[in-house]
């Protein structure tokens, strides 16, 4: 247990600094359908017994080594034309889905106070040519995503063609967030900053940064005749959300998600603390080499010689002279009267 | 724990420690000081004598490589570095475990402290030839017969222990210990037992040489945790007194005092210590307490201990002494015997 200690000046030996750092994660389409077990029964897809959305993992769930990467559910509004069609199934969870995300990531609105509807411009106003009610669901999980999605790094690829050729990029749509910046191209709501995610072909739905879901428009598969295909039949987007289950949507999603990038950001908030070893302090070890019968070793029996040390390890410690944090150096450090040091610990949040 | 790179420039590597992490949880977290160490550091590589000048004296030092940080705060700093603002200092103070025979002083047996766990174990061995009152401690006494003495000063005998000497090499550097810091396990031990710095006790000799010794007033002391140092350790400060033993030239004894301090060099202060054992491991009885089968032995002959009879349950421990003002310290391996009887 070390006995001297030298007082760290909150004022003047102490910074905070906050960094941010960002990592790119890209997601191929054939994690979510086919790499694990056959399409739509992939071991890495997790389905359950309430319906309401499916989650895929990246590597088969049941292995403690999979992680939980995003949830896909469906949803529309009520004052959807989908809403109230005959034959519907789950149709009240896919309102009660897109109520959901609608209050939490805008809120209410109006003397009705409803929840507002998703558009696919920065405007909410409500314009009828920019309103999303039948929409697809993308929750990427805080694994991926930290502390937000990087604002301008978001990319989906997403196969438009036929059921059978939906892994052909030619007949696929690039969807990206590039117009939106730190300063510009995104709107603050409830749910925090959002972006319109558009290609060449129009936009097909708003991400939103710190919340980590994408909202995309079923008109991305507005004139795919066989959006959903299986023995009971194939189904446009529309058919599909109306008469599919929720986790069969998610499953022609996933048929159809070719490619997904992002930037995500760690916001890393850092105390540095300056430790400064003046000239006449620390030159003397409690090592128990230090001494050979009492006798400083590094002076070999002269009293001319400087004393010396050689410094490993910085702890850190609070009032109690409890150690709360300890660094090591990569190589011994010499310390002597004839030199002062100042070491820079920076500890990270 | 692995080696940090040491291939390229140099650099930090922090971590929290398991304290820092629930103080982080607690809401506080505040760093007010730091402390620097050496631990890896082995001077005995520093050669003074290298044939290719000074700059090879610490070569071997500075390439010693360095483990990565542990979180663990027991494994951070053992040791630590010293500001002493003089620069002159050729000696400094080492603890020595006094094993003088004839002034009280608990004698080691094979290389071991004696600790008997209750009052009948003591009075078994404290009458066993191979023991004796000398070689085992009376537990919980206020009043022990054989005491651990740890002294503290020069172990060289290149300065003569006068009283010149030590006011220039121990009392003009501040190098005087007159507190220590001693640690236990607590699940082993419960007090600590130390001497009190009255005006009636002394360690020192006459100036004929004889002894000056009265070891007689001793308190319990009050332990706090020590989770700092190791898991089930707590620490007792333990009051000294000067280590008064000289060589004066009028000595007819010729030995410098050595009959009665372990230190050829002069001396500093001194401590003598006793200890309490835990609850759990003082019964008497034949049936063994079950911390004898956990962390230690049971049921072993006595002549396996090097007793002339009987059988034992044993349990062996370390109890860490360092000096408050010099840092010096010092491990005392002790055994906690009982008689199962």
């Amino acid at each position: 247990m070390p006995i001297n200690y030298e007082v760290i000046n909150p004022n003047t030996d102490v910074a905070t600094t906050k960094t941010l750092l960002h990592e790119v994660i890209p997601l191929t389409g054939t994690i979510v359908s086919g790499t694990y077990g056959t399409f739509p029964n992939d071991d890495n897809i997790k389905n359950y017994s309430h319906g309401m959305f499916q989650s895929v993992y990246d590597y088969p769930y049941l292995s403690s080594s999979a992680n939980h990467i995003f949830d896909i559910s469906v949803g529309f509004d009520e004052s959807s034309p989908l809403s109230g069609s005959a034959n519907s199934v789950q149709e009240k969870k896919k309102i009660n889905m897109y109520n959901q995300f609608s209050q939490v990531l805008l809120g209410y609105t109006g003397s009705a106070n409803r929840v507002r509807l998703f558009e696919s411009d920065l405007t909410l106003d409500e314009s009828v040519g920019n309103i999303m009610k039948e929409t697809i669901f993308v929750n990427l999980s805080r694994l991926l995503t930290k502390d937000q999605i990087k604002k301008g790094s978001v990319s989906i690829r997403l196969g438009t063609g036929s059921w059978a050729a939906s892994n052909n990029s030619s007949l696929a749509k690039t969807f990206t967030d590039s117009a939106a910046t730190n300063n510009a191209g995104t709107l603050n709501t409830a749910g925090g900053d959002y972006g319109v995610l558009s290609g060449s072909t129009g936009v097909g739905g708003i991400v939103f940064y710190q919340a980590g879901v994408m909202i995309l428009t079923s008109s991305i598969w507005a004139g795919t005749t066989d959006f959903f295909s299986a023995s009971t039949g194939i189904r446009t987007i529309d058919k599909q959300l109306v008469s599919g289950s929720i986790s069969g949507s998610a499953d022609a999603f996933r048929h159809r998600l070719q490619n997904l990038q992002f930037n995500n950001t760690t916001e890393i908030n850092s105390s540095v603390y300056f430790c400064r070893a003046s000239h006449n302090k620390f030159n003397y070890s409690s090592n128990p080499t230090y001494l050979s019968s009492s006798a400083i070793r590094v002076k070999n029996q002269n009293r001319d010689n400087p004393p010396v040390s050689y410094i490993t390890t910085i702890g850190l410690y609070n009032s109690q002279n409890e150690l709360l944090a300890v660094a090591k150096l990569s190589e011994p450090l010499k310390k002597d009267p004839t030199n002062e040091l100042t070491l820079r610990v920076r500890l990270d949040y | 724990m692995g080696f940090l790179d040491n291939s390229g420039d140099i650099i930090l590597d922090a971590v929290l420690t398991d304290v820092g992490r629930k103080r982080m949880a607690e809401g506080e977290f505040k760093i007010v000081k730091f402390a620097l160490g050496d631990d890896e550091i082995d001077y005995s590589l520093y050669n003074a004598n290298h044939p290719s000048g000074s700059a090879y004296f610490d070569l071997e030092i500075l390439q010693a490589p360095v483990m990565e940080a542990a979180t663990k705060q027991a494994s951070a700093i053992k040791y630590g570095l010293l500001s002493i603002t003089r620069t002159d200092l050729v000696y400094m103070p080492v603890l020595a475990l006094n094993q003088k025979a004839g002034i009280n002083s608990v004698l080691k047996h094979n290389n071991i402290i004696l600790l008997a766990a209750n009052k009948a174990t003591y009075t078994t061995l404290s009458k066993d030839a191979n023991i004796g009152t000398s070689k085992v401690l009376e537990p919980n006494s206020l009043t022990p017969t054989a005491k651990v003495i740890v002294e503290s000063g020069i172990s060289s005998p290149d300065r003569q222990p006068t009283r010149e000497n030590r006011d220039n090499i121990i009392i003009g550097t501040n190098l005087l210990d007159l507190q220590f810091s001693v640690k236990f396990d607590s699940r082993f031990v419960s007090q600590l037992v130390s001497v009190q710095p009255n005006q009636d006790q002394s360690f020192a000799n006459n100036t004929d040489g004889s002894r000056k010794i009265t070891l007689t007033a001793f308190a319990r002391k009050k332990a706090v945790s020590s989770t700092e140092f190791m898991d089930n350790y707590v620490t007792a400060i333990a009051d000294g007194l000067e280590d008064l033993v000289l060589q004066y030239t009028t000595d007819t004894t010729g030995d410098s005092g050595t009959n009665l301090s372990q230190l050829a060099g002069p001396r500093g202060g001194m401590t003598a210590l006793s200890f309490a054992p835990s609850t759990e491991i003082n019964a008497q009885g034949v049936a063994s307490p079950s911390y004898y089968t956990l962390y230690g032995s049971t049921g072993v002959a006595a002549a396996t201990l090097g007793f002339s009879s009987g059988t034992y349950d044993f349990i062996d421990t370390t109890i860490y002494v360092q000096g408050l003002t010099t840092g010096a310290s010092l491990q005392l391996p002790v055994r906690i015997v009982r008689q199962q009887a």
